[in-house]
């Protein structure tokens, strides 16, 4: 029986070690395919959906109409005159708010030159950001748009 | 080789053997899992430069959108780029003649609207580089404007009740607000055109630009072209503009339209510019009246003050033939607008947009003979007020009024009564005859060598047989002198202490009633202040002098239009 007990303590190492590493490999199986993993595939499209929202909103404004005129307009307009009441585009404000108030999200939307000529709503220190340039003549303003 | 080495030997490669298959698997995995961060990150840049792309050509269609918009404004403000469409300048010269035909107008309003989108168009090109580090380029900026005219349907039939024995075929015809319009054309042989109808022309509008985003290492680039069609009828109101200038030709051939015969310039103007609306108005009113206002009609005026031959700075021979006299420089303006809502249009000086409609602002400069001193001669005209300016010996003369160009003006240099039966009183500031001092004269012989029989030379200066109980040498001036009655004599030249001539009326034109001969001042008759020689003036009509152009017929002058033919005035 020389040489048995070393056979079983050889079996026994390989064993042990064949399933330690399954269990590794389980386990890193698992990680990488929990939801909130860092390789999932949900956690891309989360991460994609997160930055381009405030696209797809602001892509949405360029098309709203408020009053007479497109908010784009409305926008360029109080940009070169730096006042939305010299552009006569008052009703802006409370018009975008209640457009905004239908995505159900923490949101900030900004019209700016070099200064702020309205802003409205609360940015979320979790919002990605859209910008959309305004150019007049060599004037350059933005609409930004936040959105969580 | 002792017993059971071979199996710790296998068993020890087995154990490598696994742990190195898992190491390369955890090793694969976690090459993927980066990776994959990796095509995420990449997606996220490529995601943002195309929203941006997205986003920049959007904004850049407003911007073009605005920008057409505020160059057609341009084009009617600037009356495009012809300030004065009708001119004639300080030597009586046309200097400037516009009036576009329809296709000439056209023509010129595209023309105008290429050039002068470069303004806008050249500010917008270059790089800008957003907060979030996007480099957005913009280069090789082209536009290109057109103006289609309103189409009608001519050529087809169109049968609502559906009589039509031929093919009907439903069409759907584009407008240019870019909506639809359901009709039906009748195509009795297969071949009938199309048509369109459409309530305004169209003012088109193609404008392209290189346009190119860049983020990180992801750039999306394209050139982007934005189509416009802006409804109008800027070619009526060129139209409308073309017919102002016609008039006012009309008007500067018309001298009386503007001949200074008043008591102040103020009512002067009042009477050429009521003058202008009288001409203008009527002939305005037939272009296109349900698609087009006159916003403004109206002229900014001075009157230029000629005293003296070949001092002024006007060459006179050819506005006033004497050389002395006034010349009236008028600006005449018409504001033409469309009969619509309009757009937002950008007072740049008040720094705000202001809804309104297109307009036209046609503007006309003239300089013409208000006065001339060689055919007015010994007559009275007020400038501040009545009385304070007057023609002799074919030069104008002042009685302390100021009147622009003053310090080539003729002062009265005369002593008054002693030199020309004339005297300018500075006091009042206004010209009279010498009165009293043709009352204390034996002769009866009248001011400035005029020959007057004695009983009109008597009427003249109150004497008994007019009532009057005043002496002349009584008098105080020519303007209080007591009457029976106690009745003041202030009219100019006609005192008004007649009996028949109600207290403080003017006598009326010359030879008229109640200017009858017994009543006469002297030999003249008072209108408005101003003196007329009934006695001895003829009054003849002078043949017209004919703008260039125009020809003579009769006692008018007849000019050839491209728009309305034939105008005789």
């Amino acid at each position: 029986m020389k040489g048995f007990i070393e056979d079983i303590t050889w079996t026994a190492l390989v064993w042990i070690v064949v399933i330690v590493l399954l269990a590794l490999v389980l386990a890193h199986f698992l990680v990488i395919s929990l939801p909130w993993g860092p390789g999932s595939i949900k956690y891309s499209i989360m991460f994609s959906d997160f930055v381009n929202r405030p696209y797809t909103v602001a892509g949405a404004l360029t098309y709203y109409k408020i009053e007479d005129r497109q908010l784009l307009e409305h926008s360029l307009e109080s940009v070169i005159v730096s006042s939305i009441e010299r552009a006569k585009s008052q009703a802006v404000i409370k018009d975008l708010e209640s457009f905004m108030k239908s995505y159900d999200t923490d949101y900030q939307v900004t019209l700016s030159n070099s200064n702020i000529i309205f802003s409205i709503g609360k940015k979320h220190k979790l919002s990605t950001e859209a910008l959309v340039p305004l150019l007049y003549k060599g004037i350059l303003g933005y609409l930004k748009v936040n959105v969580r | 080789m002792r017993k059971g080495s071979a199996t710790t030997m296998g068993s020890l490669i087995l154990i490598f053997l696994l742990i190195g298959m898992v190491a390369l698997y955890a090793n694969t995995v976690n090459d993927m899992i980066e990776k994959e961060k990796e095509v995420s990150l990449k997606k996220t840049e490529v995601l943002k430069t195309k929203n941006t792309f997205y986003l920049m050509n959007r904004s850049l269609e407003i911007t073009w959108f605005v920008s057409s918009i505020q160059n057609i404004f341009d084009a009617g403000e600037t009356s495009l780029g012809v300030p004065y469409w009708y001119e004639i300048d300080m030597h009586g010269s046309i200097a400037n003649l516009y009036r576009p035909s329809r296709a000439e107008g056209r023509e010129d309003l595209v023309e105008y609207l290429n050039e002068n989108m470069e303004e806008y168009t050249d500010s917008v090109a270059g790089d800008v580089t957003l907060p979030d580090s996007v480099l957005i380029s913009i280069s090789g900026i082209e536009s290109e404007f057109g103006y289609l005219e309103q189409q009608l349907g001519t050529g087809c039939c169109a049968f609502s009740d559906g009589s039509c024995t031929g093919i009907i075929t439903q069409y759907q015809c584009g407008l240019a607000d870019g909506s639809w319009t359901q009709g039906y054309q009748c195509c009795p042989d297969g071949q009938c055109l199309a048509t369109c109808t459409s309530e305004t022309d169209t003012i088109t509008a193609e404008i392209s630009q290189n346009l190119e985003v860049s983020y990180v290492d992801t750039v999306s680039r394209a050139v982007s072209t934005t189509t416009l069609g802006i409804p109008t009828v800027f070619l009526d109101m060129i139209q409308a503009g073309s017919v102002f200038v016609t008039t006012m030709i009309i008007f500067a051939g018309n001298p009386p339209s503007y001949a200074y015969t008043h008591t102040n310039k103020e009512a002067y103007y009042l009477a050429v510019e009521e003058n202008l609306r009288t001409i203008a108005t009527p002939s305005l009113e037939t272009v296109s009246p349900d698609s087009i206002n006159i916003r403004e009609l109206g002229l900014e005026e001075s009157l230029a003050f000629v005293p003296n031959p070949g001092i002024s700075e006007y060459n006179a021979v050819d506005i006033v033939p004497s050389q002395a006299g006034l010349v009236l420089h008028s600006i005449a303006y018409c504001i033409i607008e469309e009969d619509n809502e309009g757009y937002y249009y950008h007072d740049e000086a008040a720094s705000e947009f202001i809804k309104q409609p297109f307009f036209l602002d046609v503007k006309s400069e003239t300089y013409l003979g208000a006065l001339d001193c060689s055919l007015n001669n010994l007559n009275f005209f007020g400038y501040d007020k009545p009385m304070d300016t007057v023609c002799f010996n074919n030069l104008l003369y002042t009685c302390g009024t100021r009147i622009p160009g003053e310090e080539l003006s003729q002062v009265w240099p005369f002593e008054n009564c002693l030199t020309t039966e004339i005297e300018c009183d500075l006091t009042t500031r206004v010209f009279a005859y010498c009165r009293m001092k043709l009352c204390q004269q034996d002769s009866c012989s009248g001011p400035l060598g005029l020959t007057y029989t004695s009983a009109v030379c008597c009427d003249e200066f109150c004497s008994d047989d007019r009532g009057c109980d005043c002496s002349c040498t009584d008098a105080p001036s020519p303007y209080t002198i007591d009457c029976n009655g106690g009745d003041p004599c202030y009219d100019y030249y006609c005192n008004a202490c007649y009996s028949n001539v109600p207290s403080g009326s003017k006598v009326d034109s010359c030879g008229c009633s109640p200017c009858s001969a017994r009543y006469r001042c002297g030999s003249q008759c008072c209108t408005d202040g101003t003196c007329y020689d009934c006695l001895t003036t003829t009054t003849t009509v002078p043949p017209p002098v004919c703008p260039d152009g125009c020809w003579v017929s009769g006692t008018q002058c007849c000019c050839y239009d491209p728009i309305m033919g034939e105008i005789c005035f």
